[in-house]
């Protein structure tokens, strides 16, 4: 309508963003102490019961879980390095989902995770791990906490981890372990169960193996896992400048070989923003396979090309299909981290990436857009599932923050990314272009169709009331007058039978 | 959870610059009909939110009024339609050089809106009167008189730190001239108030009679019924609160004036004017005074644990759920919103109030179709009460709100404005939509006629 017309008056300045802005309230505040590496602070089921936790690692070697509403960790570890890393998966291929920690100086780490009921079972459990002489203590089970967390694997990797991914990237339905770090390389191991023969009698131990190491030109931001448009698996790991590189398994075409290749390992650089990025050398994050919601229910040979999302510390926020950019957003803050979360549990992934001050933009395929200021600078930020009540899983974003406070805004589920009137929505109902069309109002008159709406939600029921209640008046005066009138009758009968009677007196 | 019934989700957060206060969210009224929500913070530039049909999207921008310096604070702002064919004026105080040993208060008038013309905002700075006032001027509302030609006037009121009511008024001859009115009788309801009036409201009933309920800073409450003929008070109620009365709205329980039914028969029309009078108040639980013109302050219905978050800062009265009643809304500071509605309560025998219905119709709008199920008589027979029926909490304090339409759909929206900012609520869409639709697949069959008296 009218009220479209952009006024262009010199005194007017559009300093707030036109962008949407919501307020998140629900929010549940954790108390930490020490620092947090960005990729410590990951949100998943470590305990198998379908209920999704936190699970936080310091750079002071702590690693604690959260679980549902208590704001006291319950389960704790410590002494396990500078964790650079934490991830949450079923690294030891036995169907369950473990806790894993990655530190700066290489310490690996898998715990699994029990409750605690008493004394008894936690010794009987001790007894049969096979790792227990390496236990020394690093595990720490307090008394007040419900869980304990139990060192199952520990081995000694190369230093300098930076990020981690646990994923099946060649498409052998195993999880394989992919370490990203800040020397530039890549490094995917495998978890191996070996048969070992002592003294006639043969016992089995697991650990992991190197597959292979890639070598990239640039700083590593972060490593995601994307797929071919045939649905094979393809390693993707973000580069400066925006830019990516894929990295392909050179076992998986020479079979299963699992002796590390020295060959040169292939790295296809897909650059896609030289010119657009503002700085060539700018930390890039990378998130692959944002869902495109329908084609999930598609037959997987028709999957189509895979979607990922791209972000900058100098505040360029990308999408990606085929090494083509569907949209980009420039924004004033420095986006350090990236992840996709169906914000609006529709099927379909919007991509949330959260920026050093607090800023957090949610944006969807087609570029709508949500921002959420979180008030405080962030250390580390993730987006996904988080159940309160052990129940459901509603989406929640989590910030770690400088001053020793996690702060998780849970069900942040919004109905929508843009904002929409009443008229968007019953446009193209039916009834609603009838009865337009009943009054003879034109599509686009929009002054018709609201006063139509105003009419039947506000002042039609308050009339309808009215009417009825008139009725029942009226209905009570009518009422009242008949009484009235039956009165009238019989008094008047009385007066006559009293006046016939006083005459039958007199007459007597 | 994710079939959550909610009446309201925040379709746009637009943040203030610095804190805003009760007083300071005022309601432009386009010609069109919908609303452009205006905020201002107490320091710093105030704000306007409307919503861009285009681009579909809310868009708060910035306005500068002139002749306000950097340095002052806003008090309040107040926006009226001076009469149906003129424009819309903006009165604003202020208060300049507030550190100093004498700080020195304004009343400063806009006329952004011509007549028939969209907001202009340049206009703002061009078109404007300033009043500087010898006392601290608190609530700003704006009333109007018959004056001697028998033609209605607009008038400013402004309460002031020494327990009275300043009105002002426009100069007949200087368009946009205000002067201070002295005459003492134009408001006889704000005679001799005890302490100062934080808010009042007031309606005219049938154009021969103005119901004012006052309430002030030490709990005091007024309700006055004022001939327009004469200028006295008819009648006058009087009560009194622990704390600060913190806003008043008066309101009838159907969200409708009734416009077919009246004309029908103006015998019932006098039966059906049940002025209720909503209450909030500092530190006490909120209150409603049901049917204040035949009963004053002696029906009272409390709204339960509105005392439970802070001081109760604001309260509104809206239909938020499109069944033809009003429902109070109350912000607290303590960051949450209360939605009450009237439900009447089960009577001494055990069995509901509510009329004996055939079948229990699942929703009102089926109620609304069967002519028998709704029986007011019987209400009267037991106490009704307003029942907490929604809670939403906030990320911060709320100030104050109102209801209107920003998006221009005909729906309304809830503005509340917190201390970060301007919060904008907007009702379950797909809700709506379903009431819509049903009500216009029924009004083909049953209620033709009614429509035809509407229009």
């Amino acid at each position: 309508m009218c009220c479209s017309a952009v006024p262009t008056v010199g005194n007017v300045k559009s300093v707030w963003p036109t962008m949407r802005t919501v307020v998140f309230v629900q929010r549940q505040e954790l108390e930490f102490t020490g620092n947090l590496s960005p990729n410590a602070l990951v949100l998943g089921d470590v305990d198998n019961d379908s209920a999704y936790e936190l699970v936080v690692g310091s750079l002071d070697g702590d690693l604690l879980v959260f679980k549902g509403e208590e704001t006291e960790p319950v389960a704790s570890a410590s002494g396990l390095g500078m964790i650079t890393c934490v991830g949450i998966g079923d690294i030891c291929h036995q169907g369950k989902n473990n806790i894993f920690t990655m530190s700066a100086e290489g310490y690996f780490y898998i715990f699994d995770i029990k409750v605690c009921d008493s004394e008894e079972e936690t010794s009987k459990l001790d007894g049969n791990e096979e790792s227990k002489e390496e236990n020394q203590g690093e595990v720490k089970p307090e008394k007040k906490e419900s869980h304990r967390l139990e060192e199952i694997h520990k081995q000694h990797l190369p230093a300098n981890s930076k990020v981690v991914l646990l994923a099946d990237i060649d498409l052998d339905n195993s999880a394989e372990l992919v370490v990203g770090y800040t020397d530039r390389k890549v490094r995917a191991f495998r978890w191996q169960t070996f048969v070992c023969e002592k003294d006639g009698e043969s016992s089995t131990y697991a650990k992991l193996v190197l597959l292979q190491t890639w070598v990239l030109p640039a700083q590593i931001g972060s490593l995601s896992l994307s797929r071919h448009s045939d649905n094979f698996p393809k390693l993707v790991v973000s580069q400066p400048g925006c830019n990516y590189a894929e990295l392909s398994c050179d076992w998986v075409s020479r079979s299963k070989f699992k002796e590390p290749s020295e060959e040169i390992k292939p790295v296809i650089h897909h650059p896609i923003t030289n010119k657009r990025a503002r700085n060539a050398n700018i930390s890039t994050e990378i998130i692959a396979n944002v869902s495109k919601g329908d084609e999930k229910t598609q037959i997987s040979d028709h999957l189509g090309s895979d979607r990922f999302a791209m972000c900058t510390l100098d505040g360029t926020l990308m999408l990606i299909e085929e090494d083509q950019i569907l949209w980009s957003l420039l924004v004033d803050h420095q986006l350090f981290a990236i992840t996709k979360l169906d914000i609006m549990c529709d099927g379909h992934d919007e991509v949330v990436s959260c920026a050093l001050d607090g800023e957090t933009y949610i944006v969807d395929h087609n570029r709508q857009s949500v921002r959420f200021h979180f008030e405080e600078s962030v250390c580390a930020f993730a987006a996904g599932l988080y159940s309160m009540d052990g129940i459901t899983n509603p989406p929640c974003l989590v910030y770690g923050t400088f001053n020793n406070k996690i702060f998780i805004y849970w069900n942040v589920r919004l109905p929508r990314i843009s904002s929409l009137t009443l008229l968007d929505v019953i446009r193209d109902r039916e009834e609603f272009k009838e009865k337009l069309k009943e009054e003879g109002i034109q599509d686009n008159n929009q002054e018709g169709m609201r006063k139509i709406v105003q009419y039947y939600l506000y002042e039609k029921p308050a009339l309808m009331k009215y009417q009825q209640k008139q009725k029942v008046a009226d209905k009570d005066l009518t009422v009242c007058k008949e009484d009235q009138d039956k009165e009238i009758s019989k008094l008047t009968e009385q007066f006559e039978q009293t006046k016939v009677a006083a005459e039958n007196k007199e007459e007597l | 959870m994710e079939t959550h019934k909610y009446f309201f989700h925040e379709a746009h957060f637009a943040s203030l610059p610095n804190k805003s206060n009760v007083y300071l969210l005022a309601n432009l009224r386009t010609a069109s009909g919908y609303s452009k929500v205006l905020v201002a913070p107490i320091k710093g530039k105030a704000c306007t939110v409307e919503y861009a049909q285009h681009r579909g999207e809310f868009r708060p921008e910035e306005v500068e009024f002139a002749y306000i310096p950097d340095d002052a604070e806003l008090i309040a702002i107040h926006s009226f339609c001076k009469s149906k064919d003129e424009g819309l004026v903006i009165a604003v105080t202020l208060v300049k050089d507030y550190n100093s040993v004498k700080p020195t208060y304004c009343l400063n008038i806009y006329r952004p809106w011509e007549s028939g013309s969209e907001f202009n905002v340049e206009s703002i700075s061009k078109n404007f009167c300033t009043i500087e006032l010898d006392f601290i001027p608190h609530f700003i509302f704006s009333g109007s008189l018959f004056n001697k030609d028998g033609e209605t006037e607009a008038m400013i009121l402004l309460s002031s730190n020494d327990n009275k009511v300043e009105i002002f008024q426009e100069d007949k001859d200087v368009a946009n001239r205000w002067n201070r009115c002295d005459s003492p009788d134009a408001f006889p309801e704000f005679h001799s108030l005890p302490s100062v009036l934080l808010w009042f409201h007031s309606k005219i009933l049938d154009g021969k009679q103005r119901l004012t309920a006052v309430g002030c800073q030490d709990g005091y409450l007024r309700l006055c019924l004022v001939s327009l003929e004469t200028n006295e008070i008819i009648t006058q109620w009087e009560c009194q609160h622990d704390s600060a009365i913190t806003c008043v709205q008066l309101f009838t329980e159907r969200s409708c004036q009734e416009p077919a039914a009246s004309k029908d028969s103006g015998s019932l029309e006098k039966v059906q004017v049940d002025f209720n009078l909503v209450v909030t108040s500092a530190m006490e639980i909120s209150v409603i005074y049901r049917n204040v013109l035949q009963n004053g302050f002696t029906e009272q219905l409390l709204l339960e644990d509105s005392d439970k978050y802070d001081c109760t800062l604001c309260a509104c009265v809206a239909d938020i759920d499109w069944d033809g009643e009003h429902e109070i809304l109350i912000g607290t500071y303590g960051q949450e919103l209360l939605a009450y509605k009237l439900k009447a309560a089960p009577s001494e025998d055990g069995s509901p109030c509510t009329p004996v219905k055939p079948s229990q119709p699942p929703s009102d709008q089926t109620t609304l179709e069967n002519d028998n199920v709704f029986d007011p008589p019987k209400e009267s027979q037991c106490k009704p009460s307003y029942e907490l029926i929604w809670k939403r909490s906030f990320g911060h304090p709320l100030l104050t709100m109102q209801y209107m339409d920003v998006t221009g759909d005909g729906l309304g929206e809830l503005v509340v404005v917190s201390t970060k900012g301007i919060h904008i609520l907007q009702h379950n869409l797909s809700d709506a939509a379903d009431i819509l639709m049903e009500r216009l697949m029924m009004q083909d069959s049953t209620c033709s006629s009614l429509e035809d008296t509407n229009d």
